[in-house]
Parts: C-alpha cells; sequence; structure tokens
C-alpha cells in the first residue's frame, strides 16, 4: 500500500523541517545498506503511545508511506525505528505522518550510541548465556565423580569427562570472563584494587590448577577440577551485572525521552527587506533580526525592538509575574516571550547567555558532589587487598610448613582463600537490596539515577522544598470575593472576566477561569493593559472599568496588606471599588500528608523559595513548615544548602524550576517533581513522574529500609568472612565448601534483599 | 559404558552448537523486545 498523495513541502510544520538540517539529521538517522541499496535508518521516540494498540496504528501509518522500508516499533522505549529510502521521502515527512497519527515525534539524541547500546547488552546477555550454558553441562560431568566411588569411573572414562568439562570452561574463560579480566587489567594499570581483581585471580588460578589436573591428575596439583565451582560463579557474578545494566539502562531511556526535545528553531529577519527564514537556534549569530512569537522563548539574549513585551522569566530567576519590557531593554534566553509576536536584535548567543550560565554553574556543582561511591572504592580496596595478601601469606605458610604437599596443598588454600571471600555475599549485600528497591520505586513512578542515590537519601536530615509547582499547584485560585452593597457576584465577575481576558497575567488566567461559568459576558471596549497595574476599558453600563492593584483603581492599601499572603486585586467603576478578588496559592492535596510523614520521621523541614514573604509565610503554615526562606535567588539558595552541608547535615531538595537546577546538584540527594524543567530532571538523583510529594516521603521510607537491610547483609558477609577466612587460611576449608558457603552466603544476601519488595503494605 | 565415548564428545558438540544458536538469536535482536511480539498476535485487525 504505497500513498498515491506524497505530503506537499507546504504541508510540514515549520518545527519539523528542521528535522531534515544536517546537523540535526545526523543524530538521529544512520546510513546503512539494504538488500543493495543504500539507506537511511531513523529512530525517533514517540510521545503518547501507550499501548499494543498504538504499535498497529504506527506501524500501519509509516509503512503506508512511499519510500519507507521496514518499520519497527518498541512499547517499552517508546520508539520508533524506521528504515527509508533518502531517494523518495524525507525525514521530516515521517515526522508529519507520525504527528498527523497523534503521536509527537522526537529525534532520538544518538542513532550511535542506541545501537551501541543495544550491542553491548546483546553482548553482555550473550556471554550470560554462554556461562550458563557452559556451567549446565559443566556440572553433568563433574556430579558423577562426587556421587560414585572412585572405583565405578573407568580411567578412560574419567579422562574423558575431565577434558569435556575443560573444553567447555574455555567458553566461559576466554569470553565470558572478558569483562573480569579487562577490567583487572585496566584497574592494575591506573594502580588501583577493584573488586574484578581478586576475581580475575581467583578465576586465573582455579582454571590453571584445573587444567593440570585435567591433563596430569597425578600431578602435582592432584585431580581435583574447579571447573565447576568456576563456572557457577562466573554465572552468578554476570547474571547480577546484566540485571543491574538494564534497570541503569531503563531509567536512562526514561529520563531520556524526558528530556528530548525538538531542535529549536527561529524566524530571522534577513537583510534590509526583512525576508524571514527558519534557521536553527545554532545558526544564529550577534546583530541578527529575530521575530519571537507569543508563547516562544527567546532564542539568545537580546535587545527589544519592538516597543514593548511581557517576558516570562520564572524559570530564571523564579519570579512568577510577568514582567514589562521597552524597546531597547533586554531580554533573555530561556524566558517566555508572552504576548504578540516581537522583534529582538541579538547581543549573545551560545555560551555566553544567562541560560548557558545557570547550565554551566548546574554542571559544576554536581561535578562538585561528594561521591559516596569514592568511599566504598575506599573501604573495598584495603579488604581486597587484605584477602589477595592473606591469600599469599597463607599460599607461602603452608609452602614452607608442607614442602612436600607444595605447590598443590598452598595453592589449594590460596584459591579457597580467595573463593570464600569472593566478593560475592560482600558485593551483592548492596547492589541486590538497591536494586530490589529501585523496582518498588519504578513500580510507583520514582526513577532514580543511580542506585547509590538510595543511600544518600536514606541518610538525609534536611528536606528542602521550593514552592511552586513542588508544594503546591502552579496556578493560582480565587479564595474570597468582597462586593459593594449594590453589586452582585455575577455582574462583577462577568465584567472582571471581560477585562481579564485581555491579559496574560496569572491572575487575569485565573480570573478567566471563575468566569467560564458566566452564560454571557458583558461587551467592553477600549481595552488596555498598564504593566505591574492592571487593565482599564470602556463599558456602556459602567462608564470606566479598572482591574488590577490599589495604586491602579486610586485606592491607599491598607499598611498591613503589603505583608498579606493573599494576592488582592480590585475591580473598579466610576462609582469607586466594585469588588476585591483574593487569590490563595492551593497545596497539592497531600502535601501535608507528606510534611508530617518526614517529620515523624525527625526530619527537619526547609521551604526556600524565590517568591515574596507573604505568599512563602502562608504556603508554610499551610504545610505546616517551620523554617522558610522568601525571595532567594538560585545562588542564595545554592549559598543556603552549602552552609548547611559544612555543618554536617545532609540535604535532600525537592524542587521543579530550572533554577533550581543548581541547588539540586549541589544537595546530597535531589528530587525533581513531575513536569519539572527538563534540564533541572537531568540533575536529579529521584524523578518523581506524579508529582506528588506523598512520593517523595515513600520513597525516603523505602530507601531508609534498604539501608536497613543493606546493613543486616553487611553484617552478615562480615560475619561469614570472619568465620571463613581463619578457617580457609589454616587449610580447613576445601574449595568445594568454600564454594558452597558463597552460593548460600548469596542466597541468603538476596533472599534478604528480596523482603523489600513486599514492604508496599507495610509503608 | 562404552556408549560414553561417544556421547560425551557428542554433548560438547551439542553444547558448543546450542551456543551457537543462542549467539545468533542474541544478535538478531530476539531478546530485545519481548512484549510487543506475543501481544502482536492480539490486535491483528
Amino acid at each position: 500500500m504505497v500513498s498515491n498523495s506524497p505530503l506537499a513541502s507546504d504541508s510540514i510544520d515549520a518545527d519539523l523541517l528542521a528535522l531534515d538540517q544536517a546537523s540535526v539529521f545526523r543524530t538521529f538517522t544512520a546510513t546503512k545498506s539494504h538488500k543493495g541499496t543504500t539507506v537511511s535508518e531513523s529512530i525517533f521516540l514517540l510521545k503518547g503511545m501507550h499501548c499494543a494498540v498504538c504499535i498497529k496504528h504506527i506501524e500501519q501509518t509509516l509503512s503506508q508511506l512511499k519510500g519507507v522500508l521496514q518499520v519497527k516499533t518498541q512499547l517499552a522505549t517508546q520508539q520508533a525505528r524506521v528504515l527509508w529510502d533518502p531517494t523518495q521521502t524525507r525525514a521530516s515527512f515521517l515526522a508529519q505522518a507520525l504527528r498527523n497519527a497523534g503521536y509527537e515525534p522526537l529525534p532520538a539524541r544518538s542513532i550511535q550510541a542506541e545501537d551501541e547500546r543495544i550491542r553491548q547488552s546483546n553482548l553482555a546477555l550473550w556471554r550470560v548465556l554462554v556461562s550458563g550454558f557452559c556451567m549446565m553441562q559443566i556440572m553433568m560431568y563433574t556430579v558423577p565423580a562426587y556421587y560414585s566411588n572412585p572405583t565405578e569411573i573407568t580411567p578412560q572414562i574419567d579422562a574423558l569427562l575431565r577434558w569435556a568439562s575443560w573444553l567447555l570452561s574455555l567458553p566461559i574463560l576466554i569470553f565470558s570472563c572478558q569483562p573480569f579480566f579487562s577490567a583487572a587489567w585496566a584497574d592494575l594499570r591506573h594502580r588501583r584494587i577493584g573488586m574484578d581483581l581478586p576475581v580475575s585471580i581467583g578465576i586465573g588460578i582455579m582454571f590453571f590448577i584445573g587444567t593440570l589436573a585435567t591433563f596430569n591428575p597425578t600431578g602435582l596439583f592432584g585431580s581435583e577440577l574447579y571447573f565447576d565451582s568456576l563456572s557457577m560463579f562466573v554465572f552468578f557474578l554476570l547474571s547480577g551485572r546484566m540485571l543491574e545494566q538494564r534497570l541503569r539502562a531503563r531509567t536512562a531511556g526514561a529520563v531520556d525521552s524526558i528530556i528530548q526535545r525538538l531542535p529549536q528553531t527561529v524566524e530571522r529577519l534577513n537583510g534590509e527587506n526583512q525576508t524571514p527564514e527558519i534557521v536553527s537556534v545554532q545558526m544564529l549569530s550577534v546583530n541578527d533580526i529575530v521575530r519571537v512569537k507569543a508563547g516562544e522563548a527567546f532564542p539568545a539574549d537580546g535587545i527589544l525592538i519592538s516597543s514593548e513585551a511581557y517576558v516570562d522569566e520564572a524559570l530564571l530567576t523564579g519570579e512568577s509575574r510577568p514582567q514589562h519590557r521597552r524597546a531597547g531593554q533586554e531580554v533573555i534566553a530561556g524566558s517566555y516571550n508572552l504576548r504578540g509576536p516581537v522583534q529582538i536584535k541579538i547581543t549573545q548567543v551560545g555560551n555566553t547567555t544567562r541560560f548557558s550560565k545557570i547550565v554551566s554553574l548546574m554542571e559544576r556543582a554536581s561535578t562538585e558532589k561528594p561521591k559516596i561511591a569514592q568511599l566504598a572504592d575506599q573501604i573495598a580496596g584495603p579488604f581486597l587487598l587484605f584477602i589477595l595478601v592473606a591469600a599469599g601469606i597463607a599460599a607461602a605458610v603452608w609452602w614452607w610448613l608442607q614442602p612436600s604437599q607444595a605447590p598443590a596443598l598452598p595453592l589449594k588454600i590460596a584459591v579457597a582463600v580467595l573463593i570464600v571471600t569472593c566478593p560475592c555475599a560482600l558485593s551483592l549485600a548492596t547492589p541486590a537490596a538497591m536494586l530490589a528497591a529501585a523496582g518498588v520505586m519504578a513500580k510507583h513512578g520514582i526513577l532514580i539515577q543511580g542506585l547509590r542515590n538510595i543511600e544518600q537519601l536514606a541518610h538525609a536530615d534536611i528536606f528542602a522544598f521550593d514552592k511552586t509547582g513542588t508544594l503546591t499547584e502552579g496556578s493560582l485560585i480565587i479564595s474570597k470575593v468582597e462586593l459593594r452593597s449594590d453589586t452582585d457576584q455575577e455582574t462583577a465577575i462577568g465584567l472582571a472576566t471581560a477585562i481579564a481576558s485581555h491579559s496574560l497575567h496569572p491572575i487575569s488566567i485565573a480570573l478567566q477561569a471563575l468566569g467560564e461559568k458566566c452564560k454571557s459576558l458583558p461587551f467592553l471596549t477600549h481595552i488596555q493593559e498598564i504593566p505591574n497595574r492592571g487593565l482599564i476599558g470602556q463599558s456602556p453600563e459602567h462608564g470606566e472599568i479598572r482591574l488590577g492593584s490599589a495604586a491602579h483603581v486610586g485606592i491607599v492599601e491598607n499598611s498591613s496588606s503589603p505583608k498579606d499572603e493573599r494576592l488582592v486585586c480590585y475591580l473598579s467603576d466610576v462609582k469607586g471599588i466594585m469588588a476585591q478578588f483574593y487569590f490563595n496559592e492551593t497545596l497539592k492535596t497531600d502535601t501535608v500528608a507528606a510534611i508530617d510523614t518526614l517529620k515523624r520521621e525527625n526530619k527537619k523541614i526547609w521551604l526556600l523559595s524565590g517568591d515574596r514573604d507573604g505568599p512563602v509565610g502562608h504556603v508554610a503554615r499551610l504545610a505546616r513548615i517551620d523554617q522558610s526562606w522568601s525571595q532567594l535567588q538560585p545562588q542564595d539558595k545554592l549559598h543556603l544548602v552549602q552552609q548547611a552541608q559544612a555543618q554536617g547535615h545532609r540535604i535532600a531538595m525537592v524542587g521543579d524550576g530550572l533554577n533550581d537546577g543548581p541547588v539540586l546538584a549541589q544537595a546530597n540527594v535531589s528530587f525533581a517533581l513531575g513536569k519539572a524543567a527538563p534540564l533541572s530532571q537531568s540533575y536529579a538523583d529521584f524523578i518523581v513522574l506524579s508529582g506528588k510529594p506523598t512520593d517523595v516521603s515513600f520513597a525516603y521510607r523505602i530507601a531508609k529500609h534498604t539501608l536497613r537491610i543493606v546493613k543486616q547483609n553487611l553484617a552478615w558477609a562480615a560475619i561469614y568472612n570472619v568465620l571463613c577466612i581463619p578457617l580457609a587460611v589454616v587449610g580447613m576449608f576445601p574449595p568445594w565448601l568454600a564454594g558452597l558457603g558463597m552460593a548460600a552466603s548469596s542466597i541468603a544476601v538476596v533472599s534478604n534483599a528480596l523482603r523489600i519488595t513486599h514492604l508496599r503494605e507495610k509503608l | 559404558m562404552e556408549s560414553l565415548f561417544l556421547l560425551i564428545p557428542f554433548s560438547v558438540l551439542l553444547a558448543l552448537a546450542i551456543i551457537a544458536l543462542l549467539g545468533w538469536a542474541v544478535h538478531s535482536n530476539q531478546f530485545e523486545d519481548l512484549d510487543t511480539e506475543g501481544e502482536r498476535i492480539l490486535h491483528d485487525d
């Protein structure tokens, strides 16, 4: 089915055309050969894809297009992989078809990275399968030797079984173990000791002894094979690592699809005639003149050419009210143009804009972050070194004590020491519990950017919240209306709504929501907005109507009102004030529950806001938060957090706006709630998709519980090692018993960790 | 017991063959998406 009416160029949305520009095109499209011809392969991330029926729909939509050769859609990753013929169609055509079908197409960030990820994950899976299959088969060959009398198996059959085991352990050693060896080698070259070094040495010695025993059972190293222990050990270790890698990839994928956006395009006015041209933001330079439509973000810092503009700088400064700008004044990249198209002359692009400065501030803060991973290495390093030294000394002492049995006995003891401690229980203790916790959280829509963050969260003692959008709903609602005695409510609301419909101020928007119930709105003329004051209009019945601040309607506010937590808006006609509207920010429904839960856990709660004193104090009282700060700039928040950290506190920061980015990165652990700015999501350690504050307290309780289980696991692993190392050193632990002990301790640790998955009912 | 002289080498070859088969399956992305393919038959028109 090939559609006979290909999309014409002019039916493609302007923003999608950017997908055909070479710099963008390269990122999500690769050139491949398919059945002898050169074709393109593109990956689109699709928003709005929820079920298997969507897959069918998407695949049908795309495969009906001319030039599309193959479509593969995946629900889990929300991706469509399209193979298409570049001589017959274009990427923007495909994207437009997807958009028309109701799915918002976003170009994948990097098709090369995605292909590499798939290749790596396939390789990891194959390594596990190889080791697992060889393990099963080696067991088959080994078990008879354990359970039969020595005379039952003829020497020939015995030799054959040995050779078969040896042969099947080769793929494990050469292929499956390769990650351990290369990591150990990398560690050695950097003069570090990692978990992979004792693992590699243990594997190496086991294979070495096993090989000698295979071909010379009567020789120095005895007849004991270690291939069964070797293969089981490798299989368990690889499986654990693969599961962790998959979890990480899934979380990263989810985050990717959130932060991915279409490449920004902008309308540039070229030359004297000001001919408009759509270009991508990267192509702008200083002194270019661009036109920015209402609702769009300014692509770069610039000077306003049009006579006036209203901008929303909430993401950058935390100021939630629209700012008025006149011709010649500055506008900031990343802030939004709220009304009518305006023209700006660009003064700064790229790295010099304030937007990029905030981004780099965030990056710096995140690299300065204390790394728990380093701490873990600091502890693990000496322990692993101790094991290596202990194994070496034990072997040396036994060599000296019993030279007649050397080198078989000393090596056997060294292997026993290495296996018995082989960091299995120890290395599983933490990740097993944390993986289980991450799984539980993921089920509740809480994404984790790294397992180590669970420990940080469990240790946090101060929870600092941002206000707007975190504790409160993002929009204002009317709390009270006061009317003049001769005015009825419907007239007042009707007038207010009619005049407010000409403004984008948050108060106007809230008033419009109120007026939706009105049957008909009064007719007004000559409507005019005076910045920072309000609106004026003419009504045939009421004369001049004003809506806005106290000053705007000509009264003096009483002295207490600047501190008032509520925003007040006045409506007046020629006779004076007709009505007063009071607005409140509303708390999210479960804010109080979340704060109470955290307080019961003896956490300090902070409220850090860029907003004015009044509303901040009000929200703090409603949410029962004791400590609040208002009118903070991003730098002030950062400073407060750093100060508290210097006093030894551990801070969990919960926020959403872009201006929270630096402080999210500085805090010991951070949450981004709901529809947070993409940038701060990418820096947050936890992403709460539902945006509910209770999910923060839920995550904390899981983290706390997880840490308890981790401690139990570590204690168990420590006791096990303390008991077993001396036994192995004195030679009372043959390697097979060491292997059993290792397996048993691992199982104990993993089953303890699995208790976390049943935690939900209790919390 | 003599049959073991044939069966043991044969089992080794079989194991290697199965590993190769798994390798082919993994690298042709058979394990990439386990959910969609199973559900596809339920949504065929």
